[in-house]
């Protein structure tokens, strides 16, 4: 009895996450919420990871489509309506059911719920709310709750799900309206910024509100978020970071994911299988992306018109310290803190530790070490009390070589190509792009090959 | 003169039990610089040292509590209640010396990194803090015949009691059980109550016949999104190893199923 009903969940349960894998955010953070008597839950504001999947991602919301029965039929999308694809759709109900029995056996840190647009975006708008407002006063659910906002949604009901839930994110999808014209045609840039620009007013509306009334419900206190797709349209790295930045600014979001395009669908219009973004690519941006929010970069100091992509080899921070060498070095026991982050291997933690700790005496070389400065990346940028850890030129081909000594783990294929090019430098000291003919081989080192 | 003897207290392996030896040795006025605290369990003796056995007494506990809170610091307190439970033998030592430069010192005693066992405890005290917030997450209850959550975790630090207060505070209306193999542990919550600690009562391994009906039903669910969310594309298994070690995976009981089922699709 039963059993035939239950075997529909799994199949359905098994469509729906994994229809909803590409999606980026897994986070539980920006809440810290005390259970209450009664129901069951609470947040953390430093999120929980419960599992980690086969890609190494943390695994900590429920993160699940209401249903894969999708109108449009964006070139990019697995779940496109040209697409050959089991379809399924949960109800309101099981869903409820699923995130209570997994959050119970703390499987989960909460519901991350999105959807294809089934009929039209109210209809699945209305089907989000009702999910989340079951889970929230029928069985008292008080842990997290991420839900997209579907663009097209009338606003009362973006402002009705809003006041249930702790984050909120609508996916900006592309970086530029040229390629959502291309790639999603159904989809435009304000249909898109209309709810995330809705939700940025109402979170400052209910800021003012909980201000004069404690106890005034919170409208999405997690803030929200969004994320796009890299690498599916031909759009640069600076593009991209410009896009974050003018999001930063302009809709106060807490954060922007990057996914690194996987070609699913076979398209003209997009990139080839087998020519995926590498997830380096990825990685360079969430890189710059820290830069912008917490260390009072801009984008046009990382990249301009003319070098629109990261460095390979370099992170962006020891990219720009590289090229603007005539901003150091700093003098550790009198720099601003904006000034301490500039410097590569001194981050936000170790920057706030500085600050505190040379009030109490100048620091020397070791004391940074014990406050967690990577000294082998920051000591050619950097003075103690007016002195040099020991001397090093201010040269650019110098510590470029030695940070690539230090640098971070690259993919296999980088690492090779890095260390021919060390070997050449080192050969002949002067910049070669080219390897030497036979002729010039034969001059140099006598040898016939 | 003659040289003073060095005299060991000998505590139990726990926050009670260290605190309890505090509170003897301040009130012997021995001396500081001649006592020592030191775990009961696996103590090498030596020859040269006296030796006094001290019992757990919850009064003196709790006044020399009181006293870290209101003399030092709660954040201090807060401290020495995790470094307690640290798995490191010679611990006790440390918090013993921690609180004779904390009284001297006051609040500003966490400022003093230099000092061997100040920097001690607070390391231990960060250690131990990790390893909660993972198991946080990678504590795995069961579901047993009468509605009862059952969770096994076997750590490498004494974490029920902390582990306890965060559960209390997120499952309040359920009846749970969180037990620690390794130290024969257990929190036994009641619904709408403060969950208590029981020590030495061992679990034997739960059979198929205790779990509830659905209990191996949403195990399996949950099998199956946990292979439906990951990226093939993207797989990556040592980050997942390194992310979620297999010390933890033992515990967390979809693991042993995964290879199981990973099997079957392979057969498939």
């Amino acid at each position: 009895m039963g059993y035939g009903i239950t075997d529909e969940i799994q199949r359905k349960l098994e469509i729906l996450a994994d229809a909803a894998k590409y999606d980026v955010a897994c986070t539980s953070s920006g809440v810290s919420r005390k259970g209450k008597k009664v129901g069951i839950g609470n947040t953390v504001s430093g999120g929980i990871c419960h599992a980690f999947s086969r890609d190494g991602r943390c695994i900590s919301l429920l993160k699940i489509l209401l249903s894969n029965d999708c109108i449009y039929d964006c070139a990019y999308c697995v779940n496109r309506r040209s697409n050959d694809n089991p379809r399924a759709s949960f109800s309101p109900e099981e869903i409820c059911r699923l995130t209570i029995e997994f959050y119970r056996r703390n499987y989960i840190e909460g519901l991350f719920l999105s959807s294809a647009v089934r009929k039209n975006p109210d209809d699945t708008m209305e089907l989000i709310y009702e999910t989340v407002k079951k889970l929230r006063e029928e069985y008292r659910f008080h842990g997290y709750i991420h839900v997209k906002a579907i663009p097209g949604a009338s606003a009362d009901l973006i402002d009705k799900t809003g006041f249930l839930v702790d984050r909120m994110s609508v996916n900006l999808e592309l970086p530029t309206s040229e390629g959502l014209k291309k790639l999603a045609p159904a989809k435009t840039r304000e249909k898109i910024l209309r709810p995330m620009r809705q939700v940025q007013n109402q979170i400052q509306a209910n800021r003012n509100d909980l201000v004069l009334y404690k106890k005034a419900p919170a409208f999405v206190p997690a803030g929200q978020s969004t994320q796009m797709i890299v690498g599916a349209t031909p759009d640069t790295d600076y593009e991209i970071i410009k896009v974050s930045q003018a999001l930063y600014d302009q809709f106060s979001l807490k954060r922007v994911f990057y996914s690194a395009y996987v070609a699913i669908n076979n398209d003209k219009k997009l990139p080839a299988v087998g020519q995926e973004t590498p997830l380096l690519r990825e990685h360079r941006l969430y890189q710059a992306d820290w830069l912008l929010r917490f260390y009072g970069f801009r984008a046009d100091e990382l990249l301009s018109k003319e070098k629109p992509n990261f460095n390979v080899l370099f992170d962006p921070k020891s990219n720009w310290a590289l090229s603007h060498l005539e901003f150091f070095p700093v003098e550790v026991n009198q720099a601003s803190y904006y000034d301490l982050l500039r410097v590569p291997g001194i981050g936000t933690v170790s920057a706030g530790r500085i600050m505190k700790a040379r009030k109490n005496g100048p620091l020397s070389f070791s004391d940074l070490k014990k406050l967690g400065v990577v000294l082998k990346r920051a000591l050619y940028f950097i003075l103690c009390s007016g002195k040099q850890m020991y001397p090093v030129p201010m040269n650019e081909d110098y510590i470029a070589r030695n940070l690539l000594d230090v640098s971070e783990q690259l993919p296999e294929a980088i690492r090779e190509s890095r260390n021919s090019y060390r070997q050449l430098s080192l050969f002949d000291d002067f910049h070669m792009d080219l390897l030497p003919s036979e002729k010039e081989n034969f001059l140099l080192t006598g040898k016939q090959f | 003169m003659e040289e003073k003897k060095t005299r060991v207290y000998l505590c139990e392996n726990s926050l009670e039990g260290i605190l309890s030896a505090v509170h003897e040795a301040y009130f012997s006025r021995y001396g500081h610089p001649f006592i020592q605290i030191q775990e009961k369990e696996n103590y090498n003796y030596n020859f040269f040292y006296d030796y006094i056995e001290t019992d757990v007494d919850w009064n003196k506990a709790e006044s020399v509590a009181d006293s870290i809170i209101h003399k030092i610091s709660m954040e201090a307190w807060n401290i020495i209640k995790t470094a307690s439970m640290h798995e490191r033998s010679g611990k006790a030592q440390d918090i013993y010396r921690f609180l004779n430069f904390g009284y001297q010192m006051g609040r500003s005693v966490l400022d003093y990194l230099q000092e061997d066992h100040v920097r001690r405890v607070i390391y231990d005290s960060r250690t131990v803090r990790r390893e909660t917030d993972r198991l946080m997450g990678f504590t795995r209850f069961q579901e047993l015949k009468d509605g009862t959550l059952f969770g096994r975790i076997g750590p490498k630090h004494n974490q029920v009691p902390l582990l306890a207060v965060h559960f209390e505070d997120r499952l309040p209306e359920e009846r749970w059980i969180l037990y620690d193999e390794r130290r024969v542990i257990m929190a036994v919550h009641e619904k709408g109550k403060k969950a208590f600690l029981m020590k030495g009562q061992a679990v034997s391994d739960l059979s198929k016949v205790m779990l509830s009906r659905e209990e191996l039903q949403i195990e399996s669910w949950w099998e199956g999104f946990f292979h439906a969310i990951g990226i093939k594309e993207r797989t990556n298994k040592k980050l997942q190893q390194q992310m979620m070690p297999k010390y933890y995976q033992r515990y967390m009981n979809f693991s042993s199923k995964m290879t199981d089922y990973e099997k079957e699709k392979i057969k498939i």
